[in-house]
């Protein structure tokens, strides 16, 4: 409904009644008050929990698939700047683009330390993966010679692979 | 001969205009992760968007008033501050995206980070708003936009398999590799972009910038009915690209410069250098039409004399909000977020705020006091009402889905 | 006429079409026979956040009464200024005449107007 003031010109706005405590609103405020508390210990418990198998395997996927979209790109680039397909600053932009993906998933595996034995292994199968996109990828980014080129298109393509093939057998 | 001329040109700067870093990440996201298969979700978008525009049009050509205008008298001034705020925090999230795709497009061409980019590109999209003319910056962004049809050249280029394409479009689901849950966090992003929130505002404004009358109605018409499904098209076209590029090889996009590379595999230089242009004009384009928004619905809402067309001193609030809207825009970028990725989180609150958007314009349209007799009839109400119905679904399935699958990372 | 549903946040035209604001609120007043009128048009972001009420409403009052140059409540329009209500309330003078906005006038002075090309529309 809308509220028309009924006032004389000048006159200022009316005040609270006299005496009047606003308790309601204290009483809103505290339940409001425990309700965030509980909410943030939740939170609080959820994030500083340690992981457990399950949440390492689907954290090492996903750096897994990271690392294969990394490679993937990096040999996509790689052909396209040996068939002349793309100038020198786009390249330079998509390999420091595919990079930071990388180092992105790097950190992630390298972050948690394994729970178990199972995860221990699926980490050690995937960091030689990892650690070699790394190299390709650098060695793609600065090639000078088409040889070059071609030497480290042929590593991220097996690296791929390899990341794909991991991916497939974890899942 | 003249009045041919202007609707051709308001098709083109249509056509230009609909496509931005929102539309251009998650077509390229979709298409590499799920094939074609979201195809269905772009053209229910496009329906959308076309009755929701063809309405603002119409409000804006036959009463003279864009449709934000008129929001806060038909629905009070509380919940129309409720849309304000939903809507301001949406356009202006989206803003700062917006310049963010013009940094990463600068990127792409010189080796200068998109980083340093940013403040320039705020800067010049304020001087650039500041003195060029209305009409000038709709068709040169626009006309410029359209460079993206190389995409639609590319995708033919490519040889793909036609087969599997119909394939994946005519069954959709989520194909080997992603669930449910991913696939429809997907869709929801995608139907967001192709409905942003601010660009039924901005048709409704930019109509009365542009003068328009009740005779223009036809102008209106041709514009939406034939320039968003147009754009529509060249999103598709991303979305496709990159579906053939990058789907069969398993790599998702996740960076403007792949979503370039099928352009580039296709038509080499030329068509890179195309590609890069496309992006800057309409990420540029887009970026105005947002600050732009955002000053008129402030403005539009308390009551202010607004728009270009009048003298900046004659609307110092409007230009203020103006400033301050590219201000913060560039603030949230200068946190280092990635671009790509405060596109992904924008567009998820964009579908949250599509109900708040898109329910008001349809009960102004409805208003026979605005209206006369060219208010919604049967089949206007019944298309509004059930795109009503898909906004707030989608609206209600956001933040859960977003949640579930950890922002689509499944 | 209903205030509610013809007169209250409509947009307040001056003679020429220029906006002039959104009517915030009203004030009624008395006539000798007791039946109240309508006395004036309240503009203002005063006047708006008391009418919205609540703490959202008091905060958006407060915020306006902090940035206003005088102790002006909000802008008083009185009601016999009024020359037309359509889909607008449209006034019989010009802007000019009226109150300026306290915000628009201090943005226009130190701000806007001081930026080079303030006078030219396009």
């Amino acid at each position: 409904m809308p509220h028309c003031t009924e006032r004389a010109a000048g006159e200022d706005w009316p005040a609270w009644p006299a005496g009047y405590q606003p308790t309601v609103t204290l009483h809103r405020l505290a339940i409001v008050a425990v309700a965030v508390l509980l909410l943030w210990a939740g939170f609080a418990v959820s994030v500083t929990a340690p992981p457990d198998r399950s949440d390492y395997r689907r954290t090492a996927l996903q750096v897994a698939a990271s690392a294969h979209d990394a490679a993937g790109t990096g040999a996509l680039i790689a052909h396209q700047q040996l068939d002349g397909d793309v100038f020198g600053t786009f390249a330079d932009a998509a390999y420091d683009d595919a990079t930071r993906t990388l180092s992105g998933a790097a950190t992630r595996l390298t972050g948690e330390p394994p729970p178990d034995d199972a995860s221990a292994a699926l980490r050690d199968g995937l960091l030689p993966l990892v650690q070699e996109a790394v190299r390709a990828l650098g060695d793609a980014a600065r090639a000078t010679s088409r040889t070059a080129l071609r030497a480290a298109l042929g590593v991220l393509e097996d690296v791929a692979a390899r990341l794909a093939d991991l991916i497939e057998a974890n899942r | 001969m003249k009045r041919f001329l202007a609707v051709a040109l308001g098709i083109l700067t249509a056509i230009g205009g609909f496509v931005d870093i929102g539309d251009i990440v998650a077509n390229a996201e979709a298409g590499a992760r799920f094939g074609i298969s979201h195809a269905w979700i772009l053209l229910l978008g496009v329906l959308g968007i076309c009755s929701y525009a063809e309405m603002s049009g119409r409000v804006a050509t036959v009463s003279g008033r864009p449709v934000f205008d008129l929001v806060r008298e038909r629905l009070g001034p509380r919940v129309a501050l409720g849309n304000l705020a939903g809507s301001l925090f949406v356009t202006v999230l989206t803003l700062g995206a917006e310049i963010g795709g013009v940094g990463l497009a600068l990127q792409l061409v010189t080796s200068v980070d998109y980083l340093l980019w940013v403040p320039v590109v705020g800067f010049v999209l304020w001087v650039v708003l500041w003195r060029a003319k209305f009409n000038t910056l709709e068709n040169v962004f626009g006309l410029t936009g359209l460079v993206l049809i190389v995409f639609i050249i590319a995708f033919f280029r490519l040889d793909p398999n036609y087969g599997e394409l119909w394939h994946q479009a005519s069954r959709p689901g989520p194909p080997h590799g992603e669930d449910w849950g991913t696939y429809w966090f997907m869709a929801v992003a995608l139907f967001a972009s192709a409905m942003t929130p601010y660009e039924v505002f901005f048709f409704s404004s930019g109509a009365v910038e542009e003068r328009w009358t009740a005779k223009d109605l036809l102008t209106s018409r041709i514009n939406v009915f034939v320039g968003f499904p147009l754009g529509g098209l060249l999103a598709f076209a991303l979305m496709v690209t990159s579906a053939t590029v990058f789907h069969p090889r398993d790599v998702s996009v996740d960076s403007l410069s792949q979503v370039a590379m099928p352009a580039a595999i296709a038509l080499g230089k030329l068509g890179l250098a195309a590609a890069i242009l496309g992006f800057f004009a309409a990420t540029f384009g887009a970026a105005m039409e947002t600050g732009l928004s955002s000053a008129y619905t402030v403005a539009q809402y308390f009551g202010w004399a607004w728009g270009k067309l009048r003298r900046p001193r004659e609307a110092a609030r409007f230009h203020t909000v103006l400033i301050v809207s590219i201000l913060v825009g560039v603030l949230v970028l200068m946190t280092t977020i990635d671009p790509i990725q405060l596109t992904e989180y924008t567009l998820v609150f964009s579908a949250v705020v599509l109900p708040l958007t898109y329910l008001p314009i349809l009960v102004v349209a409805n208003d026979r006091g605005y209206l006369g007799e060219r208010a919604n009839g049967r089949f206007a109400n019944a298309v509004g009402v059930l795109f009503l119905a898909i906004v707030v679904v989608a609206a209600v399935a956001a933040i859960p889905l977003m949640i579930v699958t950890r922002m689509g990372a499944g | 006429m209903l205030i509610g549903f013809d007169l209250l946040d409509r947009q307040i035209l001056d003679r020429d079409g220029e906006p002039v604001g959104k009517v915030d609120d009203v004030e009624l007043d008395a006539g000798e026979d007791g039946v109240p009128f309508v006395a004036a048009l309240l503009v203002g972001q005063r006047a708006l956040g008391m009418r919205i009420g609540g703490r959202l409403g008091r905060w958006i009052a407060g915020v306006a009464l902090r940035l206003s140059l005088d102790e002006r409540p909000a802008a008083r329009i009185p009601f016999d200024l009024v020359a037309e209500i359509d889909s607008a309330v449209n006034l019989s003078v010009r802007r000019e005449l009226l109150a300026d906005p306290p915000l628009e006038v201090w943005l226009r002075d130190h701000v806007i107007g001081r930026i080079p090309g303030a006078d030219d529309a396009s």
